[in-house]
């Protein structure tokens, strides 16, 4: 069945004419290369150079493909870059094809260009056989010797001249749309993802430059501090990775202002307007402005109420509406401060209003203050949400420090230093994307991005390898060498050990799963139980990722050899037994 | 077929055919182009050949030599192929166009079996060939 599927899969990719736009050689630290297969499962040495060769037929052809209305665009455009690369120096092979007596650097000059023009026409089938027309065409109009004032090469070129003003006038004519095609790479870890510089293709600075060491010994105390302190770190992290957004959305809405004073505000005003004893006194100036404080404080309850509600249902991609709304709030609040302002400032001049007003101030800037704070923690809030979005975005969009290249003007090969992207782990990935961007329709809107192909390669110390590993073993000392009776079978003892390790570019199955360890292994068993640990040393088998572990080993101290085996479960398991150290009884 | 500037190497005298080669060597300040075989693409492309001959660049003759069969001249032209530099590494019998260097007779601008025999190509294979010996074809002060 599987060789079934294969054929089938095989016809297909033959008939559509398949094949891949980038290919991909790794370049190891020995200066060994070798090729990618894409087929496979693209597994490379994460120290080593990747050199992204970028088919350029390819590209042509997938954005045929995938967006046809481009097809007449990218034929000419293809056509006009093979003329100009093969024209690039027709003055020079001109100039010296004319002169008389050309010296012997000109000459060598000429059979270099004539020779680059050439190979260049060569390599286009359309462009070869029409200069093997233009060859035939010039005999038959110069005869077979040619002319010494216009050589054959000479009269090509002028030919060729003309094709090219017409071409470049046929695109002219035929409007062409902008697009543009561009590489990209993108790492990809646990912790979210990093932008790849790819030479040629981005201006990306690399990042910290990180050889990942193959041979890893010892394990001193402050790394294992700092690996503790990492892992605790990265476990936060982790944690809050998913949930950091949604948490300071919480602390967004705990910010959100206080409609109980506003509502105060509201009654002590409403108070005042309906009171028949100032009725007399508010002048109409000092109505007009109380109603439109009544009014403005309404506007602004619905406005929060709204923007509470609302925010409720906003996610990362949509911050933007929240700092809308706070703009608006922040609009309104302002007006009503102003209307305040001159809602004093009238109401001082009328002295049997003086009590009332001074008592609807006060309240109102309370509730302003309050407000304010609000408003002022709401901001804070909403600028960490929008780094947060930011962060979210800068690793999703393409930078403007990625390139933009025509399907003809793309660089032929584009590079990545593994080592330069950063720190990184086994099985990390290495996304690698070659896409085709229209240029927004619309200011503000985002670019069109069309994906042509990518690849998803893992990245992997290949070979042998050397790492520490610690956990709990479960030891079985052979009864016959022991000079006391056991009290069981098994005692636990935590061991420390060297493990030799090989990583396949064969089989992610392998490396994620089976990964074979190898190894000594140094143990401080208390067989004994009389609570002094002893040493023990041995060899080791670990498999699927050290969480089972076989070995035999010598514990020196007690003379006694031992078989052991270790199941370390990437969390505690509650309820293990401890060996129970012996007590002598006190008299 | 009125080739004017190619000599065909006749293929049933093998000392007949080592001399003319020879004589062909022994004139300098000519290009000489060697085609190898006699298929029906050898056969269309023998006219071409021979025009690109009548074309003379910087004072240098051209000449085409047609030896139609691999074996007439084999050891000679592998040699040949064997002391040059570009091609000492290349298989005589993947080979069905070559030229020769005017003054050195280095061999160069290989036309592969399965390469195309066109005004393209052909000239190329002039070209490289003669641009081996600019050092030797020219005065360095002019």
């Amino acid at each position: 069945m599987r060789k079934l599927i294969t054929i089938v899969l095989v016809c297909f990719l033959g008939i559509s004419g398949f094949a891949q736009i980038v290919t991909i050689q790794e370049k190891a630290d020995n200066g060994k290369t070798r090729t990618v297969e894409m087929s496979g499962p693209k597994i490379v040495d994460i120290n080593s150079s990747l050199e992204v060769d970028v088919n350029k037929r390819e590209v042509l052809k997938a954005i045929e493909l995938q967006y046809p209305q481009l097809k007449t665009q990218v034929e000419l455009e293809s056509k006009i870059d093979a003329l100009q690369k093969a024209l690039e120096n027709q003055e020079s092979i001109i100039n010296i094809l004319q002169s008389s007596m050309p010296s012997r650097d000109q000459q060598q000059t000429f059979f270099f260009q004539i020779d680059r023009f050439l190979m260049l026409v060569g390599q286009n089938s359309e462009l070869r056989a029409q200069v093997n027309a233009l060859y035939a065409e010039y005999d038959n109009v110069y005869g077979i010797t040619g002319s010494q004032d216009l050589p054959a090469e000479a009269y090509i070129i002028q030919n060729l001249n003309n094709d090219l003003d017409k071409l470049v006038e046929d695109l002219n004519t035929s409007k062409p749309q902008a697009y543009s095609v561009s590489l990209l790479a993108f790492k990809k870890d646990p912790s979210g993802g990093d932008r790849v510089h790819v030479k040629n293709f981005d201006t990306y600075t690399e990042r910290d430059y990180v050889t990942i060491d193959r041979w890893v010994t010892t394990l001193s105390e402050e790394q294992k501090k700092k690996l503790e302190d990492l892992r605790a770190k990265a476990e936060e992290l982790n944690k809050s990775n998913a949930t950091l957004f949604d948490e300071l959305k919480q602390l967004f809405k705990a910010n959100f202002p206080n409609l109980d004073c506003i509502g105060e505000v509201k009654d002590n005003l409403n108070d005042m307007l309906q009171d028949p004893q100032l009725a007399g006194p508010f002048t109409t100036d000092l109505k007009n402005i109380s109603s439109k404080i009544y009014k403005d404080l309404g506007s602004l309850q619905v406005l929060i109420d709204l923007f509470n509600k609302n925010f409720d249902s906003w996610d990362v991609d949509t911050v933007f509406q929240a700092a809308d709304a706070l703009k608006n709030l922040k609009q309104e609040f302002e007006s009503i401060s102003i209307s305040f302002d001159s809602f004093k400032r009238t109401a001082a001049s009328i002295a049997t209003l003086q009590t009332k007003a001074d008592t609807l101030v006060t309240s109102f800037t309370g509730c302003y203050s309050a407000l304010k704070d609000d408003y002022d923690n709401l901001t804070k809030a909403l600028s960490l949400i929008v780094k947060r979005q930011s962060n979210f975005i800068k690793n999703k969009e393409i930078g403007k420090e990625v390139l933009k290249f025509t399907a003809t003007t793309l660089p032929q090969k584009g590079f990545i230093n593994l080592k330069g992207t950063g720190n990184r782990s086994n099985g990390d990935q290495l996304l690698i994307e070659v896409v085709l961007r229209f240029p927004a329709s619309e200011d503000g809107m985002p670019e069109q991005i069309i994906t042509l192909e990518e690849h998803l390669l893992t990245m992997q110390l290949i070979g042998i390898r050397s790492e520490v590993a610690v956990g709990m073993l479960l030891m079985n000392p052979n009864e016959s060498s022991l000079d006391f009776e056991p009290e069981r079978k098994f005692y636990f003892a935590p061991g420390a050990s060297l493990l030799f390790k090989f990583g396949s570019r064969k089989s992610m199955t392998y490396n994620n799963i089976v990964d074979f360890g190898l190894g000594i292994n140094f143990a401080s068993p208390d067989l004994d139980t009389d609570g002094t640990p002893e040493f023990g040393v041995g060899i080791i088998a670990t498999a699927i990722r050290d969480i089972i572990s076989v070995g035999y080993g010598y514990n020196v101290t007690i003379d006694a050899p031992y078989w052991y085996f270790g199941v370390n479960l990437p969390f505690n398991f509650p309820g293990i037994p401890v060996n129970n150290v012996k007590t002598t009884p006190t008299n | 077929m009125n080739l004017k500037r190619t000599t065909i190497i006749p293929t049933d005298d093998p000392n007949l055919a080592k001399q003319l080669f020879q004589s062909f060597i022994e004139k300098e300040m000519l290009v000489l182009m060697i085609i190898i075989g006699d298929t029906d693409t050898i056969r269309t492309a023998m006219p071409t050949a021979d025009s690109l001959a009548h074309k003379i660049y910087f004072n240098m003759e051209r000449w085409v030599l047609w030896v139609r069969d691999y074996e007439v001249l084999r050891g000679t032209l592998e040699q040949k192929l064997a002391e040059s530099p570009n091609t000492k590494d290349m298989d005589y019998d993947d080979i069905k166009c070559f030229s020769l260097s005017p003054i050195q007779d280095l061999a160069d601008g290989v036309i592969q079996k399965n390469g195309v025999l066109d005004y393209v190509s052909l000239q190329q294979s002039f070209f490289k060939a003669q641009s081996d010996d600019i050092a030797f074809t020219n005065n360095p002060n002019t």
